[in-house]
C-alpha cells in the first residue's frame, strides 16, 4: 500500500530507534497531542520500545474526548424531538451524557445516523426535506473545514433543514494552557500532522519561541513517529527551540489556505469549554452571525441543560499529562471500555482505551 | 428486471468504518476520478483497492493520478511524493550508516 508500507518498515523503524537510543543522553519528557498519534504508539509498541529516558505522556488531542458534557446531553435532548434526524461521526455515539449516550438513546427510537462525513448529513436532508437534520459538528482543525463546507454548501443551496452542534476545538490554545500549567513536565511536543497539514506551523512559532519547546510536525505511522520523535530529542539535546517539520510529505508551513478560507468564512474563534479541563479561552470555533441561522443550539429550544459528571471519572488529569490512565484508581474496575466512565475510554483515540486495550495496565 | 449493472465508472462507496472510524486519522490513496456533485468537485479515491469518495475543493490542483489524504469525506492535501523520497533516503542513509558503525 503506497505512502503506507514504506511507514510500516520494520529496518527503518529500528534504524530510527537505535539512533534515538544514541542521541538522547539526558531524560526527557515528550507529549503528543494527537490522539491517533497516542493509539499509534500504543499498538505499535513505541512507548515500550523507545529508551526509558525518553518519556511520552499523552494530550488532549482527542476531540471526542474534550467535548463538552454539556453538548452531548444537548444532542441527546435535540435527537429526542420528534422528526428529527442526529447525525454523527460514529466516535461520538458511546460518549456517556450524564444519563446516557447516543447509542442508547437510538436503541430507545431516537433517529441517530452515523454519517463519515458531514457531506453525508448534508444528502439525508435534501433526501428528508420534512425532517430536521442536524449534524454533530465535532473535531480539531483537522475536521472543521469539512464541517465549515457543509454549512457553506447548505447556504449555497438553500438547505434549510440542516444545522450544525457545534463543538471544534484548536490545539495551539491547548499547548499553551499545558505549558503554562502549574507542574507541567513536558519539554517538547509531536504536533498533530493533519492538523498541522490544514493550519500549516506558523501558529507553533511563536508558542515554541515565548516556551522554549521545541515542536515538530509528525506523521501516524511508526516510521513517522520515531522521526519525530528523533526531531524533538536532536532539538532537546542540543538546546534548539522552534518549530521543525518531520512530515514533509504532508505539512507545510502554510498549510492549506484554501480550507481555512471557507473555515474563517463560516466559524469564528471562541472561548471553548473543554471536558475535563475546563475553558480555554480562544480555543474553540463557532458560528460566525451570518451563518447563525444553522446553529443547531439557537434553533432548538431543550430547557436548561444541568451536566452531570462521574465524581470517579479522572479523565481531565489523563488529557492533561499529569496522570497516566494506569494511575486513575477506577481504570480497569469501574472503568473498562464496556462501561466507560468518561469519554477518554470510550473514544477510539482516548489514552484511556489504548491503555487498556493494548494491556499497559501497570503504573509501571 | 435489470440484470445488468448500469454502465459507467463502477463506484463503490464502501464501509471505510475501519479505515476512518478514528477522528484525525486520513488515510492516503490514489485520484482516479474527478466529478461534479451538487456544485462541488467530487473525486473517486482508490484507497489500496477500495473506493472512496471524495470532496477536491481543498485541492484544487490534484490531478488525477495524484496521492492524497482523504478524511471526513474530504481531500486534504496532495501527497508531496518528492518529499516523501527524500525522507525515505534519509532514513535508508541512516540505516547503512548503521550498518557499517
Amino acid at each position: 500500500m503506497k505512502f503506507i508500507d514504506e511507514y510500516r518498515d520494520p529496518q527503518r523503524a529500528r534504524a530510527l530507534l537505535e539512533e534515538i537510543r544514541r542521541t538522547a543522553v539526558h531524560e526527557w519528557t515528550i507529549m503528543e497531542i494527537c490522539g491517533g498519534q497516542t493509539h499509534s504508539i500504543m499498538r505499535n509498541g513505541i512507548d515500550q520500545l523507545l529508551p526509558s529516558n525518553v518519556q511520552l505522556v499523552h494530550g488532549p488531542g482527542c476531540p471526542v474526548c474534550v467535548t463538552p458534557l454539556e453538548a452531548i446531553d444537548r444532542a441527546l435532548a435535540i435527537a429526542s424531538k420528534p422528526g428529527v434526524i442526529l447525525t454523527s461521526f460514529g466516535d461520538m455515539l458511546r460518549v456517556p451524557g450524564s444519563t446516557k449516550d447516543l447509542f442508547m438513546a437510538r436503541s430507545e427510537g431516537a433517529d441517530v445516523r452515523i454519517v463519515f462525513s458531514p457531506l453525508e448529513a448534508l444528502q439525508i436532508a435534501r433526501d428528508n426535506p420534512e425532517r430536521e437534520v442536524v449534524f454533530l459538528a465535532v473535531g480539531f482543525e483537522t475536521t472543521a473545514p469539512a464541517n465549515a463546507m457543509a454549512v457553506w454548501q447548505a447556504a449555497r443551496e438553500g438547505i434549510g433543514n440542516f444545522s450544525e452542534l457545534v463543538s471544534q476545538v484548536m490545539v495551539p490554545p491547548a499547548m499553551r494552557a499545558i505549558l503554562s500549567s502549574p507542574g507541567n513536565r513536558v519539554q517538547g511536543f509531536l504536533a498533530a500532522g493533519h492538523v498541522c497539514a490544514i493550519m500549516g506551523w506558523e501558529e507553533y512559532e511563536p508558542v515554541a519561541a515565548e516556551f522554549g519547546v521545541p515542536v515538530v510536525p509528525a506523521g501516524f505511522e511508526p516510521v513517522d513517529l520515531l522521526a519525530g520523535i528523533l526531531t524533538v530529542v536532536e532539538m532537546l539535546e542540543s538546546g534548539r527551540c522552534g518549530v521543525e517539520n518531520a512530515y514533509g510529505r504532508i505539512v507545510t508551513r502554510e498549510g492549506n489556505p484554501e480550507a481555512r478560507r471557507i473555515m474563517n468564512e463560516v466559524y469564528e474563534v471562541a472561548d471553548r469549554p473543554w471536558r475535563g479541563i475546563g475553558t480555554i479561552p480562544a480555543s474553540g470555533l463557532v458560528l460566525r452571525g451570518s451563518y447563525t441561522r444553522f446553529d443547531a443550539e439557537k434553533r432548538f429550544d431543550v430547557g436548561h441543560i444541568n451536566p452531570k459528571e462521574s465524581p470517579l471519572c479522572h479523565s481531565g488529569e489523563v488529557l492533561q499529562g499529569h496522570i497516566k490512565p494506569s494511575e486513575c484508581p477506577a481504570f480497569g474496575r469501574e472503568c473498562t471500555p464496556m462501561t466507560p466512565l468518561g469519554a477518554t475510554m470510550v473514544s477510539s483515540e482516548g489514552a484511556c482505551a489504548a491503555y487498556f486495550k493494548y494491556h499497559r495496565n501497570t503504573t509501571a | 428486471m435489470r440484470l445488468i449493472r448500469r454502465s459507467g465508472p463502477i463506484e463503490r462507496i464502501v464501509e471505510i468504518r475501519k479505515l476512518q472510524n478514528i477522528m484525525c486519522l486520513a488515510i492516503p490513496g490514489k485520484l482516479i476520478e474527478i466529478r461534479d456533485e451538487n456544485g462541488l468537485r467530487m473525486g473517486t479515491v482508490d484507497i489500496s483497492g477500495t473506493l472512496t469518495k471524495a470532496c477536491l475543493e481543498y485541492v484544487p490542483e490534484i490531478l488525477i493520478g495524484q496521492y492524497t489524504i482523504v478524511h471526513a469525506g474530504f481531500a486534504l492535501k496532495v501527497i508531496d511524493e518528492d518529499e516523501a523520497a527524500e525522507s525515505l533516503k534519509l532514513w535508508d542513509e541512516l540505516i547503512r550508516a548503521q550498518g557499517e558503525g
